[in-house]
């Protein structure tokens, strides 16, 4: 396994509020941004690992994203599951903003 | 001496949560757990949906792995209950043994109503409420069948879904002249339904079956309307009955369910209640609730208060259903006399509000696409706990930003 990232554009910083979130698809793969409250983004997979819904549509609250469906919680900086039903931790990526672009780094494969 | 154990009756997800509970307030003594299926507690809302449609054979698992290991956790599937002596604080499982009790939960859930009709085959007849239920159903999804749900509820309509993306030729039979009336406002059910007709079920509103003449090709309903329908298969869909026919034998106080006070406990010492069976206050009212949520939360409050807790039920009920691609979602108990107030997103996406005389926030119900009103369904949860006022000429307007409805210092985020 290789540890070199590739940085992929995911969206402008502008296009997610403080406090939410935002789902984008990057190489195939459904990811979730989002903008925490003291404003830095953080990216995460973006299906639920209990039913495999969209957290894009879950709800931000502080560094706590509710999925919307089953109301399964995680910590979106860290990926941590924090509430039933949801046990499996969510994976997280780097993000990094450079001129209003947010990049989202996704590790090579090999 | 050894101390007698807890004993938690019923094998679903508000015993599993109950008895998670125990543990997490520090209870580390023995729980017999008596479950009346042969497999451990698993999710039960696929049943209607997704695991219609999935080549699984059981539905997943709903116990952490941590109480699987607890060797002070005997696990009795496929037992029941039989007796219960809440006098001398004992339970008889199966024909013969005895056990003593130090706490004892009720958390036996509901079973499905059926119909009582004469001459009717029962091969082609069924409820939906376990895992072999659906089991029996996915022959029958397919191209080739006739299939009649009674009952325009959540289970009917989720199932009239699964079996139309099946290809199965679908009809609706309900007594009541609308789908959904006992769990939506009208304007949000009208997009299921029209959704539902679009997609080719037909409905039969206002009608019965009278009668049912069983033949070498299928059921032969005949309805009040007067109208002849032909069914390969009748799944009945019309709400559930509480199991409370140990609780009733053993002298406990019964309305629509086991009666419990504010903190799960029943009308005897000793022995505390939780999920579909019981019948709990809320908002002053006695309710009684059949959903997911609930189930997982009252049993968690049940476990967490036989372990020395007082905590109150103040639950905020929540459902969801999946119709198609449409996700709906309903949270909080509109009061009687609510004002509804509608407020259109899109041709298939809305939410409608219900408003207590004094204006104050006490339901929503939503449909849309997939978990697209998600959102608002969550935030609106801490308006409903705290019962914030909001202004009508806002919440209906979709050109004005909905949380604006609300006095600034209630709004969620």
């Amino acid at each position: 396994m290789s540890n070199e990232l590739t940085w992929h554009q995911a969206c402008n910083s502008d296009d997610v509020d403080l406090e939410d979130v935002l789902g984008v698809t990057i190489a195939g793969n459904r990811v979730a941004i989002y903008r925490s409250p003291d404003d830095r983004f953080y990216a995460t997979e973006g299906l639920c690992t209990h039913e495999q819904v969209k957290l894009e549509d879950g709800l931000v609250m502080d560094d706590i994203i509710e999925c919307p469906k089953h109301n399964g919680r995680f910590n979106y900086r860290t990926g941590e599951a924090r509430g039933a039903p949801a046990c499996i931790n969510l994976r997280t990526m780097p993000t990094k903003v450079e001129d209003g672009v947010v990049y989202v780094g996704l590790a090579n494969a090999g | 001496m050894r101390a007698d154990p807890i004993v938690i009756i019923g094998g679903g997800e508000s015993a599993t949560c109950a008895i998670a509970g125990l543990r997490s307030e520090g209870y580390r003594g023995p729980v017999v757990w008596v479950c009346e299926e042969d497999i451990h507690a698993y999710e039960r809302p696929t049943l209607s949906k997704q695991f219609l449609g999935s080549s699984h054979a059981r539905p997943s698992s709903v116990i952490p792995p941590e109480l699987l290991d607890d060797p002070a956790i005997d696990i009795r599937l496929d037992t029941r209950a039989t007796h219960l002596d809440a006098a001398n604080r004992l339970v008889t499982l199966g024909t013969s043994e005895r056990i003593a009790y130090s706490g004892l939960l009720l958390a036996t859930g509901a079973e499905a109503r059926d119909l009582d009709l004469p001459g009717r085959n029962s091969d082609r007849w069924l409820t939906l409420r376990r895992a072999g239920d659906a089991a029996r159903l996915r022959p029958y999804l397919n191209g080739q069948s006739r299939i009649v749900i009674v009952g325009a509820g959540l289970i009917g309509l989720e199932l009239a879904a699964a079996a139309r993306m099946a290809g199965a030729q679908v009809t609706v039979i309900e007594s009541q002249d609308r789908p959904l009336a006992r769990v939506l406002p009208p304007a949000i059910a009208e997009i299921a339904l029209a959704r539902h007709r679009a997609m080719g079920v037909a409905f039969r509103f206002g009608t019965t079956i009278a009668s049912v003449e069983s033949g070498p090709t299928g059921e032969r309903l005949l309805l009040s309307s007067g109208a002849e329908i032909t069914a390969d298969l009748v799944p009945v869909a019309i709400g559930s009955i509480p199991r409370t026919e140990l609780a009733e034998a053993a002298g406990l106080a019964i309305a629509n369910g086991v009666v419990v006070d504010a903190q799960l406990r029943t009308s005897q010492a000793g022995i505390w209640a939780s999920g579909d069976c019981c019948a709990f206050p809320l908002d002053g009212r006695l309710v009684r609730l059949e959903s997911w949520e609930a189930a997982r939360q009252l049993g968690e409050i049940a476990g967490r208060n036989m372990a020395g807790r007082a905590l109150p039920t103040d639950i905020v009920p929540w459902f969801w259903s999946d119709q198609y691609d449409l996700g709906i979602q309903g949270l909080g108990l509109p009061p009687d006399g609510a004002t509804l107030v509608h407020r259109v997103i899109d041709p298939e996406s809305a939410l409608s509000f219900a408003l207590c005389p004094a204006g104050r926030l006490r339901a929503v119900h939503g449909i849309g696409p997939e978990t697209s009103i998600a959102k608002h369904i969550k935030r609106a949860r801490p308006l409903i706990r705290d019962g914030a006022v909001c202004d009508p000429a806002i919440l209906q307007d979709a050109d004005q930003p909905l949380w604006a409805a609300f006095p600034p210092l209630a709004v969620a985020s």
